[in-house]
């Protein structure tokens, strides 16, 4: 071997230092040899593959994917000069989507939901924390209000600011939570449907009726007990358990002492179904809210005759099943949860879940975010894929299958060019009850009276440390007890917190909250209101608010 | 000059010795350089950043403000935390208790076994395992309803249903089971164990000593460092335990599971980056005085 070529000891330390170098430029994102950046405008808008996505490949597309396909060709065609980049990110990892937006590397889409805790405070003071991007300018240019379903676009409290700045796109309507429940079984206890106005005693009886051998009348987690103690006004943020005290640090207290006898007779129901009536289908490591999970599973074996759900799981529990959309409703129906004793439910009929943008986006890379997002999701992009599905499949139906139904825009009921309606082709029993529930009374909500809080304050977790513990626990326990140490560990935190808000504002807001619940409540719940909502009112609000 | 000559004159090939030394002292932060920038940005980075985080309003986006002690004053007062320290510190001494000196015993004890007989057990006791399978796995295993501790309970023992982990009393210890089957630190010590000289042993049984004595005198001061890195190992672990409690418990029943780790996390989902950058530098102020306590107390060599 000749001298000349053998690395020395010196040559092994240059180049290494040149490597680390060039390493460290590419760190920093420089490409050496990129030259100056072209002149060129063009606009990269980097997604997370839901809900846009770039378009698919493969030899034997679906119908929903060559119409996604055509539409999004469409589009591009309209916006040149803009490409779409899919990116690998979990936009409903809460965890990744913080860190990206902190860091500016999320994608130029994602749901609002998941940064603002599925609520409205939560979702007012992501905003307010920067966390989505105003997008007022490119929601008005591109018209997307037009495209929008009227009481969608009237519903604006999880996309809007009090002041009328947008900060998301609506994107899908997302009913109460409730119970799929299976005619064939509910048929052989001589019922055809659930009413609404059905309270949680019913669901009692009515799942002891249905357990019959192996089979259990209701799948479920302890997360139900959440939803049986609201029905009272008992919730981390209910009606009846948390009140407004501005001006003392942070705005709100939490009170569980004062109805305790309604927690303990939720509790009892709970227990009572769980460990003595042998009617439930559950397991202290259940947990899951999903049309994939165990609870789910047991519904589609018939080894339970109802889970817990919204309506958006019933395309996915067709496909599951390898129903067809109608075989599906012929199979199952859905209801919403069951109302509280005194006949109050904290339930909305349908909320909206909207999607928010990238806040370092620049206002034309914002505007085409959002031409592209209310094209494809609202307006005519959306009506070329379901063209396209009813084309390929010559069934209407196909479209509620691969689109969950209603949808957020003007089209749940008819779609130019696809005959017949919407309705009829997800089931006559299916579509009524869920056009029947979006259309019930909705109970103010307190987040689109007071200004958004950024800072948030206690969190839920005290409340859901005594629910797994009230729910399972095969230890004995006093539920006054647990109550009045609730209260005092919320409280006791919230008097660490400061408070951010106008207190003048929050005031006004609050007074008119209360009155526009009272109000609500004397229509729709008047024995709630007389035995339960005045007494707190008179109690807790009215000395502070009049 | 001749080639042997050349050979025998070593100014002729080496270097200067100053230019020796200044290539070594090179060549040498070459290799400790990346090492350095690992633990920089990995390490001391991060903690320096929460430290000063733990300071300030610590906001997802915007302008960022001091609090000084404003995020440890909320923590001190909010009666989750000293809940979440004590569940960790009893779920530390619980699991060290319980994981890290049974191996030990059960090391010496497999070494006793004829060669072949010990193979085997080693395979089963040692057979490595994905993290989330195992959880899947004790978690049925768990399972109240249908699972295989609920039948030995109730089929073959005759007691009432137990409540394993939805028992707040109970819950800890029986997150600690699987890690005196699973997790032992087993391995090290066998080969530690390896790694005594025969004669030691022989020198002992001539002057008389028994099992017990050969173990108490030998086996375990030789095992001394090693047992001192383990137990450091066990001690920063078990006190930042968090994968498995998430996915067993999610920290219940009523708190009962939920540490420290846990409990930052929460925060964090929370929105509140301050108060769990507080509560880190809270838990590793905590775990330094315990690993410095224990390095006081404990000496690694078996010599001294």
């Amino acid at each position: 071997m000749s001298t000349s070529t053998r690395l020395s000891r010196r040559d092994f330390l240059r180049l290494a230092a040149v490597g680390a170098g060039a390493l460290a430029l590419r760190a920093c994102g420089v490409r050496p040899g990129n030259g100056t950046p072209g002149t060129t405008t063009r606009i990269t808008l980097k997604t997370g593959g839901w809900p846009i996505d770039v378009p698919f490949t493969g030899e034997q597309l679906s119908a929903f994917q060559k119409g996604y396909n055509k539409a999004f060709q469409q589009w591009l065609d309209l916006n040149p000069g803009v490409t779409v980049e899919k990116i690998e990110f979990n936009v409903w990892s809460a965890d990744a989507l913080r860190t990206a937006v902190a860091g500016g590397t999320a994608p130029f889409q994602y749901p609002i939901g998941v940064l603002g805790g599925w609520n409205v405070p939560g979702i007012q003071a992501s905003f307010a924390e920067g966390l989505f991007a105003d997008i007022t300018a490119a929601f008005h240019n591109n018209k997307v209000g037009d495209l929008l379903d009227p009481k969608v676009a009237a519903s604006t409290s999880r996309w809007q600011t009090r002041d009328g700045i947008v900060f998301g796109i609506p994107y899908e309507v997302v009913s109460s939570e409730g119970f799929f429940f299976n005619r064939a079984h509910l048929a052989e206890i001589g019922m055809d449907e659930i009413p609404l106005t059905w309270t949680w005693q019913d669901m009692r009886e009515l799942a002891l009726k249905l357990t019959k051998g192996e089979r259990k009348g209701l799948a479920m987690a302890a997360y139900v007990l959440d939803w049986i103690l609201p029905t009272m006004g008992i919730d981390f943020d209910g009606l009846l358990s948390r009140y407004p005290v501005p001006g003392r640090s942070f705005n709100w207290r939490w009170d569980f002492t004062t109805f305790v006898d309604d927690i303990a007779e939720g509790v009892n129901l709970w227990r009572t179904m769980y460990f003595e009536d042998q009617s439930v289908y559950s397991d202290p490591n259940f947990w899951d809210f999903s049309q994939n999970g165990q609870l789910a599973a047991a519904f589609y074996a018939e080894k339970a005759s109802m889970t817990p759900g919204i309506h958006l799981f019933f395309s996915d529990m067709a496909n599951k099943m390898n129903k067809t959309i109608r075989e599906a409703d012929e199979f199952m129906g859905f209801v919403r949860q069951p109302l509280g004793p005194l006949g109050f439910t904290y339930q909305l009929p349908f909320s909206v879940s909207a999607w928010a943008f990238n806040p370092d986006l620049n206002p034309e890379e914002l505007d085409k975010a959002v031409s592209l997002f209310s094209y494809m999701l609202l307006g005519d992009g959306f009506v070329t894929i379901a063209q396209e599905i009813y084309k390929e499949t010559g069934d209407p139906s196909e479209i509620v299958r691969a689109i969950r139904w209603p949808f957020a825009n003007k089209y749940s009921h008819t779609i130019p060019g696809v005959p017949g309606t919407l309705d009829e082709a997800t089931g006559k029993r299916y579509s009524e009850a869920i056009n029947t529930l979006f259309s019930q009374p909705k109970l103010p909500e307190v987040g689109e009276y007071v200004p958004a809080e950024v800072n948030r304050g206690p969190g839920d977790t005290p409340w859901y440390d005594k629910l797994t513990r009230w729910a399972y626990s095969t230890d004995p326990f006093d539920v006054k007890a647990d109550a009045a140490e609730l209260e005092k560990i919320l409280n006791q935190q919230a008097k660490t917190f400061p408070s951010g808000v106008d207190e003048k504002a929050f005031a006004e807001g609050i007074h008119r909250y209360y009155q526009d619940v009272a109000a609500f409540l004397q229509a729709n719940a008047p024995t709630f209101y007389e035995q339960r909502f005045k007494p707190f009112y008179d109690l807790r609000i009215k000395p502070e608010f009049g | 000059m001749t080639a042997s000559a050349e050979t025998l004159n070593p100014s002729s090939i080496a270097p200067p010795i100053e230019v020796a030394q200044r290539r070594r002292f090179w060549t040498n932060w070459l290799f400790v350089i990346p090492a350095m920038l690992f633990q920089f940005f990995w390490g001391w980075y991060p903690m320096v950043v929460a430290i000063f985080l733990s300071l300030t309003n610590a906001p997802i986006r915007g302008d960022l403000q001091w609090r000084w002690f404003e995020n440890y004053a909320r923590l001190v007062q909010d009666p989750l935390v000293p809940f979440a320290f004590r569940v960790t510190l009893v779920y530390a001494a619980l699991s060290i208790a319980l994981t890290f000196f049974i191996p030990i015993l059960v090391a010496i004890l497999l070494m006793e076994m004829p060669p072949k007989t010990m193979r085997i057990m080693m395979i089963l006791w040692y057979l490595p395992l994905s993290g989330i399978a195992s959880t899947l796995f004790w978690q049925y295993m768990y399972n109240e309803s249908f699972g295989i501790f609920q039948w030995i309970a109730t089929a073959v023992l005759g007691l009432e249903p137990q409540a394993f982990l939805s028992s707040e009393r109970w819950v800890l210890f029986w997150l600690v089971v699987p890690g005196i089957l699973m997790y032992g630190p087993g391995l090290y010590y066998m080969a530690g164990l390896q790694s005594i000289p025969k004669s030691y042993y022989e020198a002992a049984e001539i002057e008389g000593a028994g099992f017990w004595r050969k173990i108490w005198t030998i086996s375990l001061p030789r095992l001394r460092p090693i047992i001192a890195m383990t137990l450091t190992f066990a001690i920063i672990g078990s006190l930042q335990e968090f994968t498995w409690m998430d996915l067993m418990t999610r920290g219940g029943p009523n708190g009962a599971s939920r540490t420290v780790v846990m409990y930052m996390f929460t925060l964090l989902n929370n929105g509140r980056y301050g108060d769990a950058t507080a509560l880190a530098v809270m838990l590793f102020i905590l775990i330094m005085a315990i690993v410095l306590v224990y390095r006081a107390v404990f000496k690694s060599d078996p010599d001294v």
